[in-house]
């Protein structure tokens, strides 16, 4: 496979660190059963937004964005079962783990990787690149002259983007930028509504109709 | 993060929900807290996980936590949504 991106042995340290306080269910019966739990590949996360799909034809570099975070594959009992979320602090030194969670996308990507290292021995950089608009996951390998994507899942279903087929870069981003959503149901249910202002960052701010609700309730 | 605690620790999970910077929405139920501050967030997208409570005010990174549902009823049986 294209090369991943090597982390020094003093991250991979600290990640596990903090790692083990955080341990899951599953992480902590494989211990427990004398199986380690081993950090395996670290991928760079790059976003591609929505109005960088109008330009399909630039290389994938000039268009997505970095967004500081590292997600992680987490293999147990010879199993991906979990991704974690990593990114370095501010100083640039410390890294902060920011979630652990067991995933689906963690045994898609296990499989990418492993259909990766069959078809691909260049020694290009390899990182994850996020479609928010599509909830579309994929590995991204940069090459010097050009990118190559294949897609690891993708939330809402793009028929012409297949598993397991390497697309030249701007073919993927044809396909994207081709790709029309069709606007979703409203929702239903019993749930309360509260006020979709611009937020402050308190995610509790706009809690006047509950505290009316408790209120009525008590 | 306190009414978080107080909703969870009364046995009633909230829902957050995200808005994307891509424009669409999505919605995790938060369902309980660790000692560390962390959430526990069932996604129906990226699954079980506990999650930092920055991290999950960024809807990871890809957005803003733009609403939360909380003090939620259980639906009655036989009673339409």
């Amino acid at each position: 496979m294209a090369q991943r991106h090597k982390f020094s042995k003093s991250v991979r340290a600290a990640l596990a660190v903090l790692i083990a306080k955080r341990a899951t269910p599953a992480a902590r019966a494989a211990r427990r059963a004398n199986h380690p739990v081993h950090l395996a590949e670290g991928f760079e996360v790059w976003h591609l937004l929505e109005k960088a799909l109008k330009t399909p034809n630039a290389r994938l570099s000039k268009l997505a964005q970095p967004t500081g975070d590292w997600q992680h594959l987490l293999r147990h009992g010879g199993k991906a079962t979990e991704i974690v979320s990593s990114r370095r602090e501010s100083g640039g030194r410390k890294w902060k783990l920011q979630a652990i969670f067991t995933s689906p996308l963690a045994k898609r990507l296990d499989h990418v990787i492993k259909w990766l290292d069959h078809q691909d021995d260049s020694d290009a950089l390899v990182r994850l690149l996020v479609v928010p608009k599509f909830g579309l996951h994929a590995l991204w390998i940069e090459e010097e002259h050009s990118d190559k994507v294949v897609l690891i899942e993708s939330t809402r279903p793009i028929l012409a983007l297949k598993p397991d087929v390497l697309y030249p870069g701007s073919q993927f981003l044809k396909i994207l930028s081709e790709e029309k959503i069709a606007p979703m149901p409203p929702l239903k249910g019993n749930a309360l509504k509260i006020s979709r202002q611009k937020h402050s960052g308190d995610p509790f701010e706009h809690d006047h109709l509950a505290r009316e609700r408790m209120g009525r309730n008590r | 993060m306190d009414q978080i605690a107080h909703e969870i620790a009364a046995n009633r999970p909230i829902h957050a929900l995200f808005q994307w910077d891509a424009g669409n929405t999505h919605v995790v139920t938060v369902a309980g807290c660790f000692a560390n501050g962390d959430l526990l967030v069932l996604d129906p997208q990226r699954g079980r996980g506990q999650m930092s409570y920055e991290f999950l005010q960024s809807a990871y990174h890809q957005g803003q936590w733009a609403v939360t549902y909380y003090y939620l009823e259980p639906l009655q049986h036989g009673a339409a949504a």
